[in-house]
């Protein structure tokens, strides 16, 4: 728990977002991408909540709640819960290997970028967190 | 509703009026269908459990965002009955076990009523969806050590693999809970198992790794009754 497990989930979410940023090139992954980057946003979510000790629960709403949580202390510039229960609507859609037309409305560089800016936010976080400890 | 630890006692109530107000703002309540699908309407649910609606309208209407812990399905008519007649689990178990909240129209007991309701569903269906697409996935979650998200999509391949396992035995599958009890009926122990661990708490990599094996087996060995069944026609 703490800066350690903050860290590590930032790993994980870095690594989520690698594959994000490879499904937009030729040839596309849609699919693949809202998974990755849905797991990506969740894990770099609860990195952040470790960093600055906020609880948190291993279920979708706590950490769309959590989400709200960081953002309205400061600690975030973004409420980041929406965009996790939209990518947890197109990867659900997604998973029963029934892709919805809104699957087709997703820029996949636009989701890319939105979430690395995020998660360097969420990095910077952390790393003022460890400079602190 | 059953009370579900972890789930407020009226979530489900809650997702079901938030539905109906949507519908009625979009204009098209009056001809919609709505129907609860899933472990809600079987009261099995678990810590882990969405509320899963379907809303089938005669034409698309635009959808709106939702709460994490609903899935919404929304199709028209006409495609519900194209995937009803593709032998799509999904709309098959509406039809049996879904509990039909809004129905004006009418044309949900249409449907019920008319001969492709009783129509068995294809297990081969999602076999090369969950090789091709989602077992790659889960199988990467876990080399990174994403135990949480493993888990998660470990349990969506492992239920996908059960229904399959069960539709080719002539048992419908019932709610994903309920699964693990029908599976042991058919002398799938291992895959029993796994599922019920997967629902009722977390598992560590090392659990997943051998549930992993166990999903490997068991769609290894629906893919080679696919095959023999193709090759005799069946």
């Amino acid at each position: 728990m703490g800066l350690n497990e903050a860290r590590a989930k930032l790993r994980l979410a870095k690594k989520h977002l690698g594959r994000v940023q490879t499904a937009y090139w030729d040839p596309k992954d849609p699919e693949g991408a809202v998974t990755w980057a849905f797991y990506a946003y969740e894990n770099a979510v609860v990195a952040a909540a470790e960093a600055i000790g906020l609880p948190w629960k291993k279920t979708h709403p706590s950490k769309v709640e959590v989400a709200g949580l960081l953002h309205q202390r400061g600690m975030l510039s973004l409420d980041v819960g929406e965009k996790i229960a939209l990518l947890n609507e197109l990867r659900k859609d997604v998973e029963y290997g029934e892709p919805g037309p809104s699957l087709e409305e997703v820029d996949l560089e636009d989701l890319s970028t939105e979430l690395e800016e995020f998660i360097e936010e969420v990095e910077r976080l952390v790393e003022s967190g460890t400079r602190d400890a | 509703m059953k009370a579900v630890p972890g789930m407020p006692e009226d979530t489900v109530e809650a997702h079901i009026a938030d539905t109906i107000r949507m519908l009625k703002k979009a204009g098209g309540l009056h001809e919609a269908t709505v129907v609860l699908v899933g472990s809600a309407a079987r009261g099995t649910q678990t810590w882990r459990s969405d509320t899963d609606l379907l809303v089938v309208t005669p034409k698309p209407i635009p959808r709106w965002r939702v709460p994490v812990d609903l899935h919404l399905h929304m199709e028209t008519h006409d495609q519900f009955l194209e995937h009803l007649r593709h032998g799509e689990a999904f709309r098959a178990w509406a039809l049996r076990f879904g509990k039909v909240v809004s129905d004006p129209s009418g044309w949900w007991g249409e449907v019920e009523a008319g001969v492709e309701s009783s129509k068995w569903p294809s297990w081969r269906l999602k076999l090369d969806h969950v090789r091709k697409k989602r077992l790659p996935i889960a199988s990467r979650l876990l080399e990174d050590g994403d135990e949480e998200a493993a888990q998660e999509e470990y349990l969506a391949i492992a239920s996908q693999v059960a229904r399959a396992l069960l539709l080719r035995e002539n048992v419908f599958p019932l709610s994903r809970p309920e699964i693990p009890s029908q599976l042991r009926q058919v002398g799938r122990h291992q895959l029993a198992d796994a599922i019920e661990m997967l629902v009722r708490r977390s598992t560590d990599l090392g659990e997943l790794e051998t549930i992993a094996k166990c999903i490997e087996r068991e769609l290894g060995w629906l893919e080679e009754e696919g095959r023999t069944a193709a090759g005799s026609g069946r």
